[in-house]
């Protein structure tokens, strides 16, 4: 079924003066998959929700011109009648499905269609034998992980067999081993002759998959390549344009922006202090014989960034529960409190909980002190939005806000539950930026990440963890070619 | 026996809880044992127009929900250091209730707007009728459960009439 | 330009979008008001334990009315569905009944007033009474309840309990609390939306 655009331009204000789609003509093949990249705000996302109905069905706004599913216009259809056509996967596993176990879950889009039961259940044994997913069979879906979620989520959708699939920066919360299988389900989606839709930032996984990357800018396709294409550009010109890496392999002969750590600018005085902090009998255990978490020993080097690696599972949201006193017995949640470790959480709006700024990083500081806290501000670019609605600012400043408030509480050791999710290149870099900033003026940072280039940007060792144990710590300068291989075998 | 006014409140409020407790446990247990499709479908069954089964078995998906919010919320809170019961929060009562009550309401609503979307582009639609995986249906299992309640009823009432 | 038309504004298509934020609303008001009414349980508190559901639910109710788009039937439903959730767990039906009618009110008044701030404040005192009238049976079943009571208690307490009920106060003061939480905690509601949900962009 070809997917074609015709003149279409959209607003989600009440004219087309500030369009996000300005007067876009696209074409896309039937059994074409199609990435479409960009920065932040560009228009992609508004494509995607073009092509699967919710522009002009659902979201209110301003349109002019035709999208055409085949010879059928969107604006004359239902979107009941379109998810037969489109499946639609998004980027936040937790909030996409609307039962409870599993087995509902995938059978949900047919059931909606009113599908034969006979019928339905068919399909959900055949999509899940498909997609490997039988030990996700019966599950309840608030237990699983968000790989799980989303490999679930895929499978719902698959279930129905439509001849459209639209993904919504799908990887955007996922680790490097559940993105292998994510493509390993669109590659699949792909060899049954679908038609495959992809708005993505990161797109490595992508580079044996896809037949056209689409640069969009200004709500309009600038460029096209082929992944080979692009690759050759290499990522320094994917940077430019604000683009994630095509292939990592490349990034093995990065060498890290952090060489040297940013010893130059320490202040001497800290260079006294002792050069690492410890951390002794970091346990916890939901029951005796299978420990999540089971570190004899860390030692953090101290104004340093370092980066936590390892697979979905492996403990490391545990391990940074645990050091914030978030988990863990009594006696460990007051030891916490003592040397005080900082999260900022995935979603820091969970976080912000006051009406402006400057009061948001007053709240955890004693004594209140306004101008420190303004300086702090400064410190994080943030003095000009002093005044305003932490939850009205935009995804990287309301981090750097959670930051803040952070630094104000006064404690030393920061915690990072992947800062870089679903960031561009420029939000990546911008967040190293603040990160170095940060470890400079004398905290030190632990990055629990699945990023592999920011890693590079800012961390200065490495620490992989494997079944709630550390398995590794290393330098990053020199091991590059290590953290690579490691990220990509996980 | 001169109890008050405030001790017949209290034996009221406990009889209360004891008419409510049991009810709120096979309301908890049916809340989080039943299956969304499942429910979905014996609603339909009894002719049940699904612009009130949709927002049911929204309401059973999201108190799981409102519940994990809450406790990553709470968990923000602890590591600021406002607690539930301290002296700051003793001075402002309201300032804890909006900081509590305002994150949550935020990523409530955002959550529900996303599954409100997703929903819609897998084909649910107020219109149409659903078909279930699951055949729901009166069977002998469930009459014998009925048959049980009666005979306890019964068996209850002969024994408070003697 | 050719064809320039606004979008999303096909009932059929945002209907799916109110019933999702009816039950979640209901999901929140059943989950919050089970909280604020357990100062009930303190017995000298139990007068207040309506004013306390109003005054905390005023907030979620606010952003619930300025989110949909039928007003009517989403306070139908929203309403049935506690009245429904309430007669499950042993309330009477006069319960669901006055559910339902405080649920047609509301809406009405969202309907004919609008989403400005006097339609939802009064919409929401409206609102009150439903969780008000949630204390109702100890009056309206008085000779059942002293009945079983008599099992239980001397006869002391039992008179003194069917004293309590024969006066009609402790009820009239169960609903003025109520609608008085709901007076107050609307306009606490307002200073939020102003302050949180028209700021963020979630409410107009």
């Amino acid at each position: 079924m070809t997917i074609t655009l015709k003149n279409v331009s959209f607003s989600y204000a009440e004219s087309l003066d500030d369009a996000v789609i300005k007067n876009l003509n696209f074409e896309i093949k039937s059994g074409e998959c199609v990435v479409l990249v960009g920065e932040s705000g560009c228009g992609k996302t508004t494509i995607s929700k073009l092509i699967n109905g919710l522009i002009p069905l659902y979201q209110s706004g301003t349109m002019a011109g035709d999208v055409l599913l085949g010879d059928k216009n969107t604006a004359d259809m239902t979107l009941a009648e379109i998810s037969r056509h489109v499946g639609s996967v998004f980027q936040n596993p937790r909030s996409q499905f609307f039962n409870i176990d599993t087995d509902s879950e995938i059978a949900f889009g047919c059931e909606n269609l009113g599908m034969d039961p006979e019928e339905i259940r068919g399909r959900v044994n055949r999509v899940v034998k498909e997609f490997h997913i039988e030990h996700l069979a019966g599950r309840n879906i608030f237990h699983l992980s968000g790989g799980e979620k989303q490999k679930i989520a895929c499978a719902s959708v698959s279930a129905t067999d439509p001849e459209i699939f639209v993904l919504d920066e799908p990887s955007a919360n996922l680790d490097l081993k559940t993105v292998a299988d994510l493509a390993e389900i669109i590659k699949f989606w792909k060899s049954r002759g679908k038609t495959v839709v992809i708005v993505e930032h990161r797109i490595h996984y992508l580079r044996n998959i896809a037949d056209r990357i689409c640069y969009v800018k200004d709500g309009q396709i600038q460029d096209e390549w082929t992944p080979t294409e692009l690759e050759a550009k290499g990522p320094e010109y994917a940077a430019s344009l604000g683009l994630r890496c095509m292939n990592l392999e490349q990034l093995k002969n990065k060498v890290p922006e952090l060489a040297e750590g940013p010893e130059g600018s320490k202040v001497p005085a800290k260079r006294t202090l002792k050069e690492s902090l410890l951390f002794n009998n970091l346990h916890f255990a939901y029951n005796r014989k299978f420990p999540v978490l089971d570190i004899p020993v860390l030692s953090l080097p101290r104004n340093q960034i370092t980066a936590i690696i390892g697979h979905n599972g492996a403990g490391k949201s545990t391990l940074a529960q645990v050091l914030c006193g978030l988990r863990g017995t009594w006696r460990q949640k007051r030891k916490a409190r003592k040397y005080g470790a900082y999260l900022i959480m995935q979603d820091v709006n969970h976080q912000l909980f006051t009406e402006s700024v400057l009061e948001e990083v007053l709240l955890g500081m004693r004594p209140q002190n306004e101008k420190a806290a303004l300086e702090i501000l400064a410190g994080l670019n943030l003095d000009q939005y002093a005044h305003e609605h932490p939850m009205a600012l935009s995804g990287g400043q309301k981090q750097r806000v959670a930051i803040g408030s952070g630094v104000s509480s006064g404690r030393d050791i920061v915690v990072f539950d992947e800062p870089t999710s679903g960031l561009d290149y420029r939000q990546m870099l911008a967040v190293s930026a603040t990160l170095q900033k940060l470890a400079t003026s004398g905290k030190t940072l632990l990055v629990i990440t699945h990023d592999p280039e920011f890693i590079l940007n800012c961390c200065q060792s490495v620490i992989r963890m494997e079944y709630g144990k550390i398995a590794e710590q290393y330098l990053l300068q020199g091991n590059q070619e290590k953290l690579i291989e490691a990220m990509l075998n996980v | 026996m001169d109890v008050g006014l405030a001790g017949t409140l209290f034996v009221s409020t406990m009889m209360l809880v004891s008419h409510v407790m049991p009810i709120s446990v096979i309301f908890y247990y049916v809340m989080t044992t039943t299956k969304v499709n499942e429910f979905m479908a014996g609603m339909s069954k009894m002719h049940i127009p699904n612009k009130v089964t949709i927002p049911l078995a929204v309401m059973i998906r999201f108190f799981p929900t409102v519940f994990d919010e809450a406790r990553d919320i709470g968990n923000a809170m602890r590591m600021r250091g406002i607690r539930l019961f301290s002296l700051r929060t003793l001075k402002n009562p309201l300032a804890i209730l909006e900081y509590r009550l305002i994150p949550l309401l935020v990523s409530l609503t955002k959550i529900g707007d996303e599954l409100s979307v997703a929903a819609t582009t897998r084909g649910l639609s107020p219109e149409t009728r659903r078909s279930c995986v699951v055949k729901i249906g009166f069977h002998v299992q469930d009459v014998a459960v009925f048959v049980y309640c009666i005979a306890v009823v019964v068996l209850f009432c002969s024994r408070s009439v003697t | 330009m050719s064809n320039v038309r606004s979008t999303g504004k096909k009932s059929s298509n945002t209907l799916v979008r109110d019933l999702v934020n009816v039950g979640i609303f209901s999901a929140l008001y059943i989950v919050l008001g089970f909280m604020s009414s357990s100062i009930g349980y303190v017995p000298a508190l139990i007068v207040f334990s309506t004013a306390s559901i109003a005054l905390v639910t005023s907030v979620p109710i606010f952003l619930f009315y300025s989110k949909i788009e039928r007003p009517i039937l989403c306070c139908l439903l929203f309403c049935g569905i506690f009245g429904g959730a309430m007669l499950v767990m042993g309330q009477s039906i006069i319960m669901f009944a006055i559910s339902l009618a405080v649920g047609l009110l509301s809406g009405t008044i969202l309907k004919i007033i609008g989403k400005n701030f006097a339609g939802l404040y009064m919409a929401n005192i409206v609102l009150s009474l439903m969780s008000s009238s949630m204390m109702l049976p100890l009056w309206l079943y008085t000779e059942e309840y002293l009945e079983y009571t008599r099992g239980m208690c001397d006869e002391g307490y039992v008179a003194k309990l069917a004293e309590l009920s024969n006066s009609i106060w402790p009820l009239v003061g169960i609903y003025t609390f109520g609608i008085l939480g709901a007076v107050i905690g609307g306009l606490v509601a307002r200073r939020i939306m102003k302050k949180h949900f028209e700021r963020i962009g979630l409410a107009r």
